[in-house]
């Protein structure tokens, strides 16, 4: 069964080229529009192996949501990768510091966006 | 404010430099005086200096010089502890306030809540520190002069293609524009980029991103994307700088009218062709009530409970959720300063 990538980002240009790069690799992905949209698909079961959020979104942000899946609530262990413009070590420092297991900066590499994702899988199923 | 902590122990420098950060200043950790004394006349020049008095030397003379420089540096002198000939030292030196290297968490960072009061009341008796009394000129940045360069490479990665720059006096007419703020709260500062498309070269532009041409709100989201593109390029080069800008979220906005200090060209490969605006300025602070946020505010200084716990530090983008959260915990009509373009 092939594995199932969430990708938040408010850019829809943004969800097509990762949606586009991850299919082409077998994985089945879902799009949330901004961490609120993300937290309410999770929160309906949407059954989601690895998620790919930005940073700077409306409603709520990419480190808010990781606040809130990193709350009691049974999305503790999700894999997340943050994908974003966003440079600010601070920024990064206070993602690691709640779990994110990947960095990357847009404009991004479909290769490596696919590795990394890859990789979070690997960490999942070992 | 811009704080340069000056201190030969790594682990003092740092500590100190962990503790001021967070609360939304500028903080530049240095092991000697020599780069303050170096930047005292450029748009670099700290507000306020963090400096070493050994128990051996004393204060040096880099420390006396910037004692009497002019305009004023805040000075505060870490000191090995708070004995009476050490204090009395630093006094007799020009220092403004003394600090024991082994200040508690909590002491410093009053120190820090302090420097801002400190800062008002000097602007207030018309002496002003250098950001407030000069403005921010954000030609000092490198990133801001070198911004064609810098955005042609970054929308020649988002799009594959090499983009050649060419230098503009007007912008032509628009279809569709889109456009991101930064804000400099510790400068209170803000720059706004613009990317814009022509009717003629929207259909260039959908083929290049998605390959195909594609309906008018799918185009003006890749354009919100570049605009996005362009102030996070802007950002990370800033920080290279020791310049941390806060990001907006990028907005589709009408054609815009420039002021005159704007930077204005033109990014083209073959039939695409994109338009690029750039201008910034000071920002003027205003209050607000906390249910009155709006997402994408800047919150100019940081927000604390009665008890001292950090809510939200300066230059945060305001969401939803932070509205939510300030509401809950400060109350409704608790009075925030926010930046706006001026």
């Amino acid at each position: 069964m092939s594995h199932v990538v969430m990708i938040v980002d408010d850019s829809r240009m943004i969800r097509m080229q990762v949606c586009r790069a991850l299919q082409g690799q077998g994985f089945r992905t879902v799009e949330a529009a901004d961490g609120q949209d993300a937290w309410e698909k999770l929160t309906r079961g949407e059954p989601i192996d690895v998620m790919v959020c930005d940073v700077n979104m409306p409603r709520m942000n990419g480190i808010e949501l990781l606040e809130k899946l990193r709350s009691p609530g049974g999305f503790e262990d999700l894999p997340v990768v943050m994908l974003t413009t966003e440079g600010d070590p601070d920024i990064v420092r206070r993602a690691r510091s709640l779990g994110a297991k990947g960095w990357l900066v847009k404009p991004f590499q479909a290769e490596l966006l696919v590795a990394t994702v890859q990789r979070m899988i690997g960490v999942v199923v070992s | 404010m811009r704080v340069a902590i000056a201190h030969s122990n790594p682990k003092v420098r740092e500590r100190i430099a962990g503790l001021i950060s967070p609360q939304g200043h500028v903080v530049r950790a240095l092991t000697d005086c020599s780069w303050i004394l170096d930047n005292l006349d450029g748009p670099r020049r700290p507000d306020v200096a963090v400096v070493e008095l050994t128990a051996r030397a004393g204060l040096d003379d880099a420390v006396r010089t910037l004692c009497r420089a002019q305009p004023h540096v805040y000075v505060i002198a870490v000191v090995p502890d708070l004995k009476a000939t050490f204090v009395q030292t630093a006094y007799e030196a020009g220092v403004d306030d003394v600090m024991s290297a082994r200040a508690s968490g909590v002491e410093v960072a009053g120190r820090v809540g302090a420097l801002t009061r400190i800062r008002r009341w000097v602007g207030s008796m018309g002496v002003g520190f250098a950001s407030s009394d000069e403005g921010f000129d954000l030609a000092a940045l490198g990133v801001w002069n070198d911004l064609p360069s810098l955005l042609s490479s970054e929308f020649s990665q988002m799009l594959g293609v090499k983009l050649e720059i060419r230098t503009v006096d007007v912008l032509p007419t628009l279809a569709q524009s889109a456009e991101i703020q930064l804000t400099l709260a510790s400068e209170t500062s803000t720059a706004s980029v613009g990317i814009g498309l022509e009717e003629s070269g929207a259909p260039g532009f959908g083929r290049a991103v998605f390959g195909e041409e594609v309906l008018a709100d799918v185009l003006a989201d890749a354009i919100r994307e570049f605009a996005n593109g362009a102030g996070g390029a802007i950002k990370r080069g800033a920080l290279t700088e020791g310049y941390t800008f806060s990001l907006g979220l990028p907005k589709m906005v009408p054609p815009p009218s420039l002021p005159d200090d704007s930077q204005v060209f033109e990014l083209h490969h073959e039939d695409l062709h994109l338009w690029v605006w750039a201008s910034g300025g000071a920002a003027k602070p205003s209050r607000v009530a906390a249910s009155l946020l709006k997402e994408g505010m800047v919150l100019a200084r940081e927000i604390r409970t009665q008890s001292g716990t950090l809510l939200v530090t300066a230059g945060s983008v305001v969401t939803e959720r932070t509205v939510a959260r300030l509401v809950r915990v400060v109350g409704p009509t608790a009075l925030v300063d926010v930046l706006c373009a001026a």
